[in-house]
């Protein structure tokens, strides 16, 4: 088996064992946060930006005024910065106490924020439930990978063909 | 330049298939398990700011997640160690070695060298595909922006292979027979591993969890990183008695 094969074997045994042992998570049980009270400034958003998996995350948001919660991809955060963010890929308005649950198609950074549209400086905290369940993304990610390695290992045991019959000829 | 063939010689005899895809099977799979689910930093107005804070808190949670790939790493320690050093010495084909025109110190640190080098970078791949798959689209981009904090998980894992291999180094060269060593180094470092179920509190001054950059005491880095320099020390001076004599 040449080095190409080989290596393509190991990307294959990765992916496959992180699968594994991503998998096993599953069975880790829910887990619960919380952001303390903070401002909520007009004009700027207010929050916190989290490495987020594809599981089911319950949002319990408290406020004093009407505010409105947004989970935004940490990349498109900036672009319309303490607008209304088109990008949301989940938002709510809140008027005192509000509930939101979403998953996200991947994983990734994500920023769960707050905006007021009155003028008025709000205060509000967030509570966060995080239930596990199985990552479908992170299983199509490493089958890509594993598929990578099976083609490398193929395209290694071809090159090994082509160059014997060559070389026996 | 002897040393360099040597080198050499012992890393192809030790990148082989069938030492090389169960040390990347078990490292892949344990290095998820130690790793923490995420993290969060409040949001500001400066991007790279907040890209720093994300790129820190990556770098805690590769350097967490040597918790978990500590149990492979104590496994193939214990393994790899005894076969190259305490097998050899049981065998004779060490004897081998002295007859070349190189001193015994080199050919400890040839040994050492040789396996540290394939362990730690089946590691390492092991902690940036765990980093990598934690946030796929932006580990490019925070890797950019603050390079030292997600480089730091190499440190924690080239102290915690130091540890690891200091402790089973220490076993093989004093062991009469390399399965010995291989029990003796194994249950040493599990019971480290262990020590949570007894006493939580103390799981933060002891390993693996001192190699947790970030969430632990450096003086617990600092002390047991001088206990396994000391160790190898102490290992090379027993390999290196022991040949002269033998």
């Amino acid at each position: 088996m040449n080095n190409l094969s080989k290596i393509g074997l190991i990307i294959i045994v990765a992916s496959l064992s992180t699968l594994g042992g991503n998998s096993l998570q599953v069975f880790g049980g829910s887990l619960s946060s919380s952001i303390p009270t903070t401002l909520v400034v007009p004009g700027t958003y207010a929050g916190d930006c989290e490495f987020l998996v594809s599981y089911n995350y319950t949002i319990t948001i408290n406020s004093n005024a009407t505010v409105e919660f947004m989970v935004i991809p940490f990349n498109q955060l900036f672009e319309q910065y303490g607008e209304h963010n088109d990008y949301a890929i989940a938002s709510v308005v809140v008027d005192n106490w509000g509930k939101l649950t979403f998953k996200p198609d991947r994983r990734g950074i994500y920023a769960l924020v707050l905006r007021t549209s009155d003028s008025e400086v709000a205060m509000a905290s967030m509570s966060v439930l995080v239930t596990r369940v199985f990552e479908w993304d992170f299983l199509y990610d490493s089958l890509i990978i594993a598929a990578i390695g099976g083609i490398l290992s193929i395209a290694g045991l071809v090159v090994e063909k082509v160059f014997k019959r060559s070389k026996t000829s | 330049m002897k040393s360099l063939i040597l080198l050499k010689w012992e890393l192809a005899s030790l990148f082989r298939l069938k030492v090389i895809l169960p040390l990347t099977a078990f490292m892949f799979f344990t290095s998820q398990l130690g790793a923490g689910i995420g993290g969060s930093t409040s949001v500001g107005n400066n991007q790279e700011l907040l890209s720093m804070f994300l790129a820190r808190f990556l770098g805690w949670m590769g350097s967490d997640s040597v918790s978990g790939l500590y149990l492979a790493l104590a496994f193939f320690s214990a393994i790899l160690v005894s076969t190259c050093l305490a097998s050899e010495l049981e065998s004779g084909i060490l004897k081998f070695y002295v007859s070349l025109p190189t001193s015994r110190l080199k050919i400890f640190a040839i040994k050492f060298l040789a396996e540290f080098i394939m362990v730690f970078s089946i590691g390492l791949s092991a902690i940036y595909y765990l980093m990598f798959m934690k946030a796929p689209g932006d580990f490019l981009g925070l890797l950019a922006v603050s390079p030292f904090y997600v480089l730091q998980p190499c440190i924690s894992l080239a102290l915690a292979t130091l540890f690891t291999f200091a402790v089973s180094m220490y076993f093989s060269v004093n062991s009469r027979r390399a399965w010995h060593a291989s029990l003796y180094s194994l249950i040493t470092l599990y019971s480290f591993y262990s020590v949570r179920q007894i006493a939580p509190g103390a799981q933060w001054f002891l390993p693996p969890y001192t190699f947790a950059l970030g969430m632990s005491e450096m003086t617990s880095v600092l002390y047991t990183t001088l206990f396994s320099v000391l160790l190898i020390c102490l290992s090379c001076y027993i390999f290196v008695r022991k040949l002269e004599v033998s």
